[in-house]
């Protein structure tokens, strides 16, 4: 079947988009389609507006439209411990934990299998600019997986030698989760790291 | 754990199939090509989601249909589960357990051990089908074990990458050496560990298959020290880790880990010598028997009840004698077992269900 150009067009571009297939590019389409033309403006707008303005701060990697980002300048924020994550969305996702510090984002999945080496990873920068006199600590936030694992290790290796405190997130149990429910591995790493009370 | 009831619709040649099988063991007769590795399969779909053979979900359903359905009752340590596993080239596969939409849980599933004529050349093949028999077992008992596979064979293709690039003068490569010995250890230890406890299984029950008196061993071989048996965890990780070390410039030249649990092995000595290189084809196929009944009582010990044993034309593989000490013991063993065979004079008795099988439709004897 053939649709008008411009309609195609927009399908097609949609498409690209993580998490959008074809069927939920059309209903997207056919939505803004029948949106008024001001609302449309806005959509556009804000893409264009976010995709030019915000970029990478250049301290700490994460998204920001202001350079330093306000998390780098924000007196009130505890300069002397440095959690260090893999993107930006760990960001938010540690802002909503309620995490005090300051960050360093990596900005990139670590995938060694394609890339080979971890020398693009941005590690020097982190250690040239981030780490200042005040840091006291860097919190090792990648994800549990082995390039995660291996990235963390990396940086510890690093980070050692000129005298800071490196931890690493623990593994356990799920807040409101249910023992019975866990799996018999996350519930040993729990157990290795219990706590006493 | 044992099956009493399974209906199988639209499945390769089997349309549809209700069964009631006996507790012990149940003899599917048939000439070839008319559906008993098919249902064997089934029942195998049923336990993994998955075949063991080469094929799509779309492939196991019917020709000229859209969608097939297993169902299953088994019974586990006194609870009753139904099982259903539907696949429609729509919808994709559901699983359900007692109706309710689930993924394989590990707890109380269905679990099966195959048991095809490739398994025969366990102890003659390549050392791999030795390394995945153990892998295997360890995976199904073991969902720590699987972890550490999976850890260890991920950091392996990484090292491997880097040794393919020549890189090895890194932090990276040391690290990925780190991590690939730290995995090891638990694997290697627990290989070990399994290997010591088959012995005594497998020495009685060739005993009993064979009626040969012989003296059975069987020892581990790790890939970077001749001591093997009973290594500790400590002394796993020193070794390994000097062993590597030492093979760097061979490891360079070659572009891959040569040594590790990708490259371990175990041997089965028969009066002292190794069964793979000395004993007769005979031998070496009772073994295998032995191996696999074995592993039957070892996943007993470790989990408390049988896996259900599925034995596809292993029958017509083995002499006279052999065949019928086999169906002996599996008369008398306590699970339920599932065999395929063209020959239905093999059994006699009264302990066991005959199921003749023709065109994709099943039948009871009587």
């Amino acid at each position: 079947m053939r649709l008008a150009r411009p309609l195609e067009k927009l399908i097609s571009e949609l498409e690209k988009l993580p998490g959008i297939g074809p069927k939920s590019a059309q209903r997207l389409a056919l939505h803004i389609l029948r949106q008024a033309p001001s609302e449309v403006r806005e959509l556009a707008r804000a893409l264009v507006e976010a995709r030019e303005k915000i970029r990478p701060c250049s301290r700490c990697g994460n998204l920001t439209d202001e350079d330093p980002c306000w998390i780098c300048t924000d007196i009130h924020r505890d300069g002397s411990i440095i959690c260090v994550v893999e993107e930006a969305s760990d960001v938010i996702a540690l802002e909503r934990a309620g995490y005090k510090g300051k960050y360093y984002v990596l900005n990139q999945a670590p995938r060694f299998l394609e890339s080979g080496s971890l020398e693009n990873l941005n590690i020097d920068r982190l250690l040239r600019n981030v780490v200042t006199s005040q840091v006291k600590e860097i919190v090792l936030a990648t994800n549990p997986t082995i390039d995660g694992e291996l990235t963390a290790r990396y940086i510890a290796e690093l980070a050692k030698p000129v005298g800071l405190r490196v931890t690493r997130l623990a593994h356990g149990l799920p807040v409101g989760g249910d023992i019975e429910y866990t799996d018999e591995l996350t519930l040993r790493k729990a157990l290795e790291g219990r706590q006493e009370i | 754990m044992k099956i009493d009831a399974v209906e199988i619709n639209n499945f390769r040649n089997l349309s549809r199939v209700l069964m009631h099988p006996a507790p012990g063991v149940n003899l599917l007769v048939g000439k070839n090509a008319q559906g008993k590795t098919n249902f064997l399969e089934a029942l195998y779909v049923l336990a993994n989601g998955a075949s063991f053979r080469p094929a799509r979900d779309r492939d196991l359903v019917q020709v000229g249909q859209a969608s097939y359905l297993l169902r299953g009752r088994y019974r586990v340590v006194e609870k009753d589960f139904n099982l259903t596993v539907e696949f429609s080239c729509k919808r994709g596969k559901i699983i359900r357990v007692n109706d309710k939409r689930s993924v394989f849980h590990r707890q109380n599933r269905l679990q099966v051990l195959l048991f095809t004529p490739d398994d025969l050349y366990l102890v003659k093949g390549p050392p791999e089908r030795r390394r995945s028999f153990l892998d295997l077992i360890l995976s199904q008992v073991s969902a720590e074990y699987e972890h550490h596979l999976n850890r260890f064979t991920g950091t392996l293709s990484r090292r491997n990458n880097l040794l393919k690039k020549q890189q090895v003068k890194g932090k990276d490569f040391q690290l990925l050496t780190d991590m690939l010995v730290q995995s090891a250890v638990p694997l290697v230890s627990a290989r070990i560990n399994l290997v010591n406890r088959l012995e005594t299984e497998v020495a009685s029950l060739y005993h009993r298959l064979t009626g040969e008196q012989s003296e059975i061993k069987i020892r581990y071989a790790l890939s970077f020290s001749p001591k093997a048996g009973m290594a500790s965890a400590p002394t796993i990780s020193d070794l390994l880790r000097q062993a590597l070390e030492a093979a760097r410039e061979q490891e360079l030249n070659r572009r891959t880990t040569l040594l590790g649990p990708h490259r371990d092995d175990f041997n089965i000595y028969l009066q002292g010598s190794n069964a793979k290189t000395y004993g007769s084809q005979g031998q070496q196929r009772s073994l295998a028997v032995a191996l696999k009944l074995a592993t039957m009582s070892l996943f007993k010990s470790l989990k408390g009840y049988f896996p259900v044993f599925l034995l596809d034309e292993v029958l017509a593989e083995l002499d006279e004698q052999r065949r019928r000490l086999l169906l002996d013991h599996l008369c008398g063993a306590g699970f339920q077992a599932f065999l395929s065979t063209v020959d239905s004079s093999v059994l006699t008795g009264d302990r066991h269900k005959i199921f003749f099988i023709s065109g994709g439709s099943i039948t009871e004897e009587g």
